[in-house]
């Protein structure tokens, strides 16, 4: 029983240290823009005479 | 003392003996080893897929794009994407059963290469004239160039089962010589669920993110260009002045 409970502790204890890299997949929404940031319009082009 | 008699000593000495083998308390330590020894050689066999490194490929072509709308407008993507991932070296990683970073994960070519490849052929693919280098023929033909953020793939172990993500992250700008400026982040994630982090199962997972991404592109470039019809497309009287 004590054995048990000390895998499990270290075991927990590991899990927890372990390290992410990739996002939780609630937050990807957060990282997507909707749409298009517009920092300027294109202008319209003169034809030609 | 005769012949017989010391037979029967010897086999009375033997038999106490063995009697007192018989009592002896097993030895435990080899026991275990015994028992413990299939254990051992599962978990060694389990975890050999676990410390190797390992490459996945990236495709050169994805069938099943179904996109269109370019209308031979003219796009200009800079291939390659410029790569300012935080981690470079490697493209993901392995982990054993406790969520320890135990091998690499290479991929086959460059990403920041491959996915503006990709996004250059789906753009093909859905009728504009695309180019991978230099500047737009004309005025209101749009450049883009792409900034890989993030290409990481990794075993996320959950309680009773796990799954394989890959996360992509990459940045777009869109300018025209008429003034356009426009700015658009894409992070798309490919999720594989699995029992076993096999090499198979890392490949769908990024081809799945891949694809999704090259696909989010491609749809928001075309947004784009119908968001301002004039873009991309060659000026009436400019075609009129090299007809004549």
């Amino acid at each position: 029983m004590k054995r048990l409970l000390s895998f499990l502790i270290l075991s927990a204890l590991i899990t927890g240290c372990a390290r992410h890299v990739v996002v939780k997949p609630e937050e990807v929404g957060r990282l997507n823009s909707p749409d298009w940031i517009l920092q300027s319009e294109p202008k319209p082009i003169r034809r030609a005479e | 003392m005769n012949l017989e008699e010391t037979f029967e000593t010897e086999t009375k000495r033997a038999d106490r003996g063995r009697f007192s083998m018989r009592q002896t308390k097993p030895n435990r330590n080899a026991i275990g080893l015994y028992h413990g020894f299939p254990v051992l050689l599962s978990a060694l066999f389990l975890s050999a897929c676990a410390i190797t490194d390992m490459n996945v490929d990236l495709p050169n072509r994805y069938e099943g794009m179904q996109l269109s709308g370019g209308e031979g407008r003219e796009v200009v993507i800079v291939v390659p994407f410029s790569d300012q991932r935080r981690i470079k070296k490697r493209c993901g990683m392995k982990k054993n059963g406790y969520n320890m970073d135990t091998a690499d994960v290479f991929c086959s070519v460059p990403p920041a290469t491959r996915l503006a490849e990709l996004l250059a052929q789906a753009l093909q693919e859905a009728g504009f004239r695309v180019k991978t280098h230099g500047e737009p023929d004309n005025p209101s033909g749009i450049m883009v160039e792409g900034t890989l953020l993030k290409f990481f793939v990794e075993p996320v172990i959950g309680f009773a089962m796990g799954s394989l993500e890959t996360d992509i992250q990459v940045r777009l700008i869109a300018t025209s010589k008429n003034g356009l400026r426009a700015e658009r982040s894409f992070f798309v994630k490919g999720t594989k669920s699995a029992m076993a982090g096999t090499a198979s199962n890392y490949q769908r997972s990024v081809d799945q993110a891949v694809k999704r991404i090259v696909q989010q592109m491609a749809a928001a470039i075309i947004s784009l260009f119908n968001q301002y019809p004039q873009l991309g497309r060659f000026a009436p009287a400019t075609l009129e002045l090299r007809l004549s």
